[in-house]
């Protein structure tokens, strides 16, 4: 597993100010791993970002078994009305509106006995699957010119991409927040010394290639290599 | 995470519209039909009840009884408006908001923000100015090079897709009093005044090919001037081929792909900004001199039957330099024009965009340039000479004007034109247009009334900004209906109000593929609409209205989407007043 999470320019590098948050977790049976992207208009995102990771990694942890053979429209209800609960339960403590703690949310849970992965976003976070022969996309960044889905968004959950693919052929997954993929790609063109890093699954060069950039929003992502996604097998 | 500021703005508007229109009465309706619905029906009219409540702030669960519901109702009766005048509602809460709807101006402001290079330093010029700097840098003022073979050997010629390269030297030499050494010299130096020339020029010299075609070209496209007979759409290619504009499909060579959606032509060039945004009617463009441009854009966007625009995206899809892209489409285009009008297959002309939407696919897309040059000579219809038999003579078309014909849309707008006359309703009494305020009435009598209605002091930034309001009233007014003659007639108001009745407007009288529009095909709708829920003495809220336009089903949303249009949107300022219409002609 390899990851970075470094603030951008509009909070001074600052990584006290940084409104991303990732986190991985993986035993036995189960992995997975989890983005949330702050939005930035919101005094209490970054709060909400972890509570997101959090929560979602507990839960996938407890019941992404059942979720991975569920309907795609029924995963996306249970985990965001258990986002919204937890989201709330802060919201209440401290009195602040929910709002205030909106993010943007990309995961990826691995069945390790199966190779069964379950993906899931919403928001402009980019899911990658990096196979021998090239990088694929798993969850395309959503069109974020007027605000995207997070969330807090009113019935956000027909708005995520939700689905199940198998980890068969599959070297890495990668998951990152627009600040990154924004250095990686030129327009809708991924930049070809960062494709050929993901490839030959370079993740620690990415990291300092990524934390060098100048860069004006947080910049972060995660991703885990065929070992964590599936029992038994070498990286 | 950085949020963009147009739709929210649009999206906010939308919500205030839905609470500001909600009124006791609304809910005392939908209460009365919750009661008595059947079983089956009831937790629609539920779940619409509780959207009512909570558009106005007010918490509701779904699933209650009636008594909960009518409660809830009587307990927050207070925070619920009331108002008689349907009419002076809708115009005052219109007022309130039109200046917030973007301009064309506006959306391609932002898209060049979005798309220029900040390395560039050119934020702090006008639009116009960037928008040509951006063509003399990046297009080498859409102008190059053909290698022409002969007995001599090889010759290169120049070849200016758009004339003004030598005039804009000219006019830098003389600015700087010396022959400008490079490009850069020459974007140093230029500046606004260069524009000053289009206002004496006559109309050869501002033509695509003509003396200052490229500072035009700049100009249009700041302003959002939409030129007839399929020009502005050659622009709008150029555009996006010198701000690296991108078209997505899913492609096997490159599966990492994205769709760059600051960057993707469809979302930004065509959805945007090439649209029948009447908010250009206040604009100073428009102002008093509608003739010359085109008024009601189709509104169908990229036309994948026309094969001058599919090769445009093809190199638009490569990753070239932009002057590649510009040399390779526009030698293609030229060529095809040649070999591809050999091919006389009537069915190309025939066959629906659909079929051509399936074939541009990432097989096409990924083909080598001669495979594909081969495929579209083939495949499409490529004659720019088009007979006419009746005077047995042959009229050229521009390559943009080549298989304009929308099969789908005419189709659908011919159905709901029957539909109409089905239920005894002719088309020459559809032209009533707006029915929340009198167009015809400020135009005879002033704009007294309206601004009374408005409440407004009488400062002149108030002024100002209720005759930009008339004026896009106007203008929507001119697509959806008739008004009376400016001078005073003899007859009475009764007779004149028969008199504009029995007129045949422009939007419900489309007779051919060709000509059928966005605009018309929502027209006929809201007349189809107002029609039927008027035999059926519907009283429907403005939240009801808006649901029945965009139902992906019934609504007006299913025929839009078939045609390739886009959806009713309330970004539009035409889609949301034609909605308000029909809301004040049902009350």
């Amino acid at each position: 597993m390899n990851y970075m999470s470094e603030a951008g320019s509009h909070h001074g590098y600052d990584n006290s100010n940084n409104q991303d948050a990732v986190i991985f977790k993986k035993n036995k049976e189960y992995c997975v791993m989890v983005l949330a992207d702050g939005v930035s208009a919101c005094n209490k995102s970054a709060e909400g970002a972890r509570i997101v990771c959090n929560a979602v990694s507990e839960y996938l942890l407890a019941h992404g078994k059942r979720l991975i053979q569920m309907n795609r429209k029924y995963v996306a209800e249970y985990l965001l009305t258990y986002v919204m609960f937890k989201l709330n339960e802060i919201a209440s403590e401290t009195q602040i509106d929910v709002n205030e703690y909106s993010s943007t949310l990309a995961f990826v849970f691995a069945d390790r006995r199966n190779g069964k992965m379950l993906y899931f976003s919403i928001g402009d976070s980019l899911i990658i699957a990096v196979r021998n022969s090239g990088c694929s996309i798993v969850a395309m960044p959503c069109d974020s010119r007027n605000g995207c889905c997070v969330t807090t968004t009113y019935n956000a959950s027909v708005m995520a991409e939700v689905g199940v693919v198998d980890t068969d052929n599959i070297n890495s997954v990668f998951i990152c927040s627009d600040g990154a993929w924004h250095l990686m790609y030129k327009r809708n063109r991924m930049y070809e010394s960062f494709k050929s890093l993901l490839i030959n699954q370079e993740y620690v060069k990415l990291k300092d290639v990524l934390s060098s950039a100048e860069r004006y929003d947080d910049c972060s992502f995660i991703s885990a290599d065929i070992s964590d996604l599936r029992r038994g097998r070498r990286k | 995470m950085i949020t963009g500021t147009i739709t929210r703005r649009l999206e906010t508007f939308k919500n205030d519209y839905f609470k500001e229109l909600l009124t006791k009465n609304d809910f005392v309706n939908k209460i009365k039909k919750l009661k008595s619905v059947n079983s089956s029906q009831r937790p629609t009219i539920c779940a619409e009840l509780c959207e009512m409540f909570k558009k106005c702030g007010i918490e509701c669960e779904a699933g209650e009884t009636d008594n909960y519901y009518e409660n809830l109702y009587l307990n927050n009766k207070k925070e619920i408006k009331s108002f008689a005048d349907v009419e002076k509602k809708i115009l005052k809460l219109m007022f309130s908001k039109f200046e917030g709807y973007p301009t064309p101006e506006e959306y391609m402001l932002r898209m060049v923000n979005r798309l220029c290079n900040p390395e560039d330093k050119w934020q702090s010029d006008t639009l116009h100015l960037r928008i040509l700097k951006q063509f003399i840098k990046y297009g080498n003022c859409l102008q190059y090079e053909l290698e022409i073979k002969d007995e001599n050997g090889k010759k290169k010629k120049k070849v200016s897709v758009y004339g003004g390269k030598n005039y804009i030297k000219s006019y830098v030499k003389e600015k700087i009093k010396k022959a400008p050494k490079d490009t850069e010299e020459i974007i140093d130096n230029v500046d606004d005044d260069i524009f000053r020339i289009l206002e004496t020029a006559n109309k050869d010299q501002k033509k695509q090919e003509g003396k200052y075609g490229i500072i035009k070209l700049a100009d249009d496209l700041a302003t959002g001037k939409f030129k007839a007979s399929g020009a502005t759409k050659r622009d709008l290619y150029m555009f996006a081929i010198v701000y690296d504009m991108t078209y997505y499909y899913k492609s096997e060579k490159e599966p990492e792909m994205i769709i760059d959606y600051d960057s993707d032509i469809e979302k930004n060039l065509f959805e945007d900004y090439y649209a029948n945004n009447l908010m250009r009617f206040i604009t100073d463009t428009y102002s008093g001199n509608q003739g010359s441009f085109e008024l009601d854009p189709s509104g169908q966007g990229i036309n994948y039957k026309n094969f001058a625009e599919v090769v445009y995206l093809y190199f638009i899809s490569k990753d070239y330099d932009p002057r590649e892209k510009i040399r390779l489409s526009n030698e293609m285009i030229e060529r095809l024009k040649t070999t591809g009008s050999e091919n006389n297959n009537s069915e190309l002309k025939n066959a629906v965009t659909g079929y051509y939407v399936s074939i541009f696919n990432q097989k096409l897309l990924e083909m080598s340039e001669t495979e594909f040059e081969k495929y579209v000579a083939e495949n499409y219809d490529c004659n720019t000479e088009c007979e006419i038999t009746d005077k047995n003579t042959i009229i050229k078309k521009g390559v943009m004007q080549i298989n304009t014909s929308q099969r789908t849309a005419y189709k659908a707008y011919c159905e709901l034109i029957e539909s109409l006359e089905i239920m005894d309703k002719s088309v020459e009494n559809c032209n009533y247009g707006l029915w929340f305020t009198d167009v015809s009435a400020i135009k005879k009598y002033g704009n007294e009334k309206i601004k009374k209605i408005l409440e407004k002091e009488k400062t002149e930034e108030e002024q100002q900004k209720i005759e930009k309001f008339i004026k896009l009233l106007f203008g929507i007014n001119m697509f959806l209906g008739c008004d009376f003659e400016e001078e005073k007639s003899e007859m009475n108001t009764n007779q004149e109000h028969n008199d504009p009745s029995k007129r045949l407007i422009r939007a419900m009288s489309v007779k051919k593929a060709e000509d059928v529009t966005r605009t018309s095909m929502i027209v006929a709708y809201y007349y189809y609409y107002n029609t039927i829920n008027e035999k059926r003495e519907s009283r429907k809220s403005f939240m009801e209205v808006y649901n029945d336009y965009t139902n992906p089903i019934t609504g007006i949303n299913a025929l839009l989407e078939e045609a390739r249009f886009q959806k009713i949107s309330e970004r539009n300022i035409f889609d949301i007043a034609v909605m308000f219409s029909s809301y004040a002609y049902l009350k």
